[in-house]
């Protein structure tokens, strides 16, 4: 390609001329020498003001062949005596030889000579910014939330796929029907489950024909993702009561740690003042936790908890320090008060099993939601952290008893959940609010509305535990995952809410006395 | 006048048992960073000024400055997704710090010139290092250098030396060398990760897969003996 071409087409150079004209022409003016970096270098590049200003060069004035870049004097660069190379010096993250590959002589209005080079690539690539590619509801890809229904509905949307999911299908009845689930070698039900998910993604993904999907890792991951939730869903009433067994004895001393230290607050482990504020968002999203089905879904929640900490306390700290305070002065965060302020969320929370749901996702959570993997991964090790940090520390030197202990009543809860039953008026909403469907449970779209959800299955697994607790293992939990005869044990909808109506009616001791043992009560900050 | 690159260099550690984060599809190299060392060394500071300096746009700071990603291209053309670990560095906290150091490429540990209790507690960080950590590279990083150091150069040198650990002088105020921490090691962390990539043999699950799954199947006849029995 010619010179001439080059420029012709030339992403830099065209914003350059067009969008940046003002500092083009205040360029052309000082006789600034123009790097521009190679089209084929600027594919699917967005020119920034910070790229332009890049690779707009002024003579240094102290010595001869060095350059600075009009963004800031600081960063040098050099051209070398017979004009090959560009090298960039100070100022850069590293110091590159980057090839010149043309060189043209242009005058400006006042007839004075200044001059472009084409170089091989850009002075520092960490000032260009790729085009974000769509990222895309089509082509079969969904924003994906992690229920199973949503997960199912999605591979059953892929034609192409139908036989591998029938397979996925049998495996999980073969799974139900035949494997014995033993407390002690659940790392072998992992592998198993793990192998299948694999075997049945790798299926899938062969046996689609419209292979312009399959470039797409976005979807390829979907399909990971999706097959690895239906999988775990499906066997979720199996496998997670042998997990809680297992974590048993660190559950309930989970229990009672939290139930001891109700009224802890970030004052009383050290936490700053001005990180101390309500974090009721934190704590409601935090409750919701046991009424989840999938591990990924409770790491999204361990994740969300951790975001409305974050969100709560820069938004405090924002607005209780002074004005006109710079950026930089401004506190923030760090993992020394993240852990300590969890730990008063985890107290307010009252999981029920929160030592099982972080071998849950441990041991059960594989490839899903893999974009977020290592924000999620730094989530949960902060959740172990604090888990840890309650079980292994003596709190006794600690006085709670003055602590105001602001919890929000039962009657209050059910009160606000009337009102918000009022409130709700879109049937989309309505209809995910019911909880479970084919065994399935699906998170409604508000935080609110997964609270009032998280009490009722709360009150549910309550009842249920205490007449059904050892038979869940033995019994036979069979249903097809993908239409055909489903024999889920999970009541429909309506005959559950029949049944909570009575079941509540009957166990008002039952669940009365629960009440006084704290595990159904939300706490508040205020 | 004082030398702009004060860092120097010396030894490599071991490699990873595994490429973790390695991903050959995007050509992106994500790369885990922990940082460690006692309170108010500047931590969160030096990651701040890593990720805010210049180029605010290709950073994400998720969770507070406690979980920050950058990406960055190094010189040979490499994009690199640095994942920034910030860690507790109370006391009281720890016993805590080695979970966050699973599956780390590089580590920071860090002490401040002005404070020699920092530079002394070092043992401590690299020992849970040691024990937890598998890591491609550690590196010693003196922070605060544009204040007047309490901590000698020679010793914390030449303690560098003996534990074989890379070292480099920092401000996270000034910023000097702080961009050039992050590239040097991450360059040579990808080239750890490109060299192990090449050995790695996925293989190796299966044979485990397989020892494990007759242990289970022994286990639940026994399991089926026992029920067959009762009844």
């Amino acid at each position: 390609m010619s010179d001439v071409d080059e420029l012709d087409v030339n992403p830099f150079f065209l914003a350059l001329q067009s969008k940046f004209s003002s500092v083009y022409e205040k360029a052309l003016k000082e006789c600034c020498l123009f790097c521009i970096p190679q089209s084929d270098c600027l594919q699917g590049a967005v020119i920034t003001d910070k790229f332009v200003d890049t690779h707009i060069l002024k003579p240094s004035p102290f010595f001869k062949g060095q350059y600075h870049t009009i963004r800031s004097e600081s960063q040098i660069a050099s051209i070398d005596d017979n004009g090959e190379h560009i090298t960039t010096l100070d100022g850069f993250p590293t110091k590159t030889a980057i090839k010149i590959l043309n060189e043209e002589l242009g005058y400006n209005k006042n007839y004075q000579p200044y001059k472009m080079l084409i170089i091989a690539r850009p002075l520092d690539q960490n000032v260009l910014r790729k085009r974000h590619v769509s990222d895309g509801t089509s082509s079969g890809e969904f924003n994906m939330e992690f229920t199973v229904d949503n997960c199912k509905e999605f591979l059953k949307s892929i034609q192409d796929i139908a036989k591998a999911i029938q397979e996925l299908d049998e495996q999980i009845n073969k799974f139900i029907k035949n494997y014995i689930l033993l407390k002690d070698y659940l790392d072998d039900a992992a592998q198993r489950l793990c192998e299948i998910s694999t075997s049945v993604t790798e299926k899938s993904i062969r046996s689609m024909k419209t292979k312009g999907n399959l470039s797409n890792k976005k979807f390829r991951d979907n399909i990971t993702a999706a097959v690895e939730t239906c999988l775990i869903g499906s066997v979720h009433q199996k496998l997670y009561p042998t997990i809680c067994s297992k974590c048993n004895n660190d559950d309930v001393a989970m229990v009672t740690k939290c139930r001891n230290l109700q009224g802890l607050s970030t004052h009383h482990l050290g936490v700053p003042k001005h990180f101390s504020c309500p974090l009721t968002s934190a704590v409601v999203e935090l409750a919701h936790l046991d009424g989840l089905i999938t591990p990924i879904e409770k790491l999204y929640c361990m994740k969300t908890t951790i975001d409305n900490i974050t969100e709560d306390i820069n938004k405090h700290v924002r607005e209780t320090q002074p004005l006109g305070l710079p950026e930089e002065d401004i506190p923030c965060l760090t993992s020394d008060e993240l852990i300590p302020i969890l730990v008063t969320v985890i107290v307010q929370a009252k999981c029920n099993h929160i030592h099982s749901d972080i071998y849950y996702i441990d041991n059960f959570y594989w490839s899903a939601a893999n974009r977020d993997r290592e924000s999620l991964s730094y989530c949960l090790v902060t959740f172990k952290a604090a888990v840890q940090y309650m079980m292994t520390t003596d709190f006794s030197d600690i006085d709670l008893k003055g602590a105001v202990q602001n919890e929000i009543s039962f009657d209050k809860i059910i009160e606000s959940r009337s009102d918000r039953g009022a409130v709700k008026m879109c049937p989309e909403s309505s209809m995910k609010s019911e909880r479970e469907v084919n065994g399935a449970y699906i998170p409604s779209s508000s935080r609110f509305d997964r609270q009032m959800e998280n009490i009722s299955r709360m009150l549910d697994e309550s009842t249920k535990e205490m007449g059904k607790k050892s038979n869940i293992v033995k019994k036979p939990i069979v249903h097809s995952i993908f239409g055909g005869p489903v024999k889920s044990v999970s009541p429909l909808p309506d005959e559950q809410q029949k049944k909570d109506k009575t079941n509540k009616d009957e166990d008002m001791g039952d669940f009365l006395s629960s009440l006084n043992n704290e595990f159904l009560s939300f706490g508040k900050q205020t | 006048m004082t030398s702009t690159t004060r860092d120097v260099f010396i030894g490599d550690q071991g490699s990873r048992a595994k490429p973790a984060f390695f991903s050959t599809s995007e050509k992106m190299y994500k790369i885990k960073t922990v940082l460690v060392g006692d309170i108010s060394v500047g931590k969160t500071s030096l990651a701040l000024r890593f990720v805010n300096d210049k180029f605010d746009e290709s950073y994400k700071p998720t969770i507070g400055a406690s979980f920050i990603s950058k990406i960055v291209v190094l010189g040979d053309g490499c994009v690199v997704n640095f994942q920034i670990w910030d860690t507790a560095g109370q006391e009281r906290y720890r016993s805590l710090v080695p979970m966050y150091l699973r599956g780390a490429h590089i580590a920071f540990v860090l002490y401040d010139v002005t404070n020699p209790e920092s530079f002394t507690n070092v043992s401590f960080w690299l020992e849970a290092l040691q024990h937890h950590g598998d890591m491609v590279k550690t590196v010693l990083v003196a922070n605060k250098c544009d204040c007047e150091s309490i901590v000698s150069e020679e010793i914390a040198l030449s303690f560098a030396e003996s534990h074989y650990l890379q070292f480099v002088q920092t401000s996270a105020k000034t910023g000097e060398n702080v961009d050039l921490l992050f590239h040097r090691i991450g360059a040579k962390v990808v080239e750890e990760m490109k060299r192990v990539s090449k050995q790695f043999n996925p293989n190796d699950r299966l044979s485990l897969y397989t020892e494990r799954s007759q242990s289970h199947e022994e286990e639940v006849q026994k399991e089926v003996k026992k029920q067959k029995k009762c009844c």
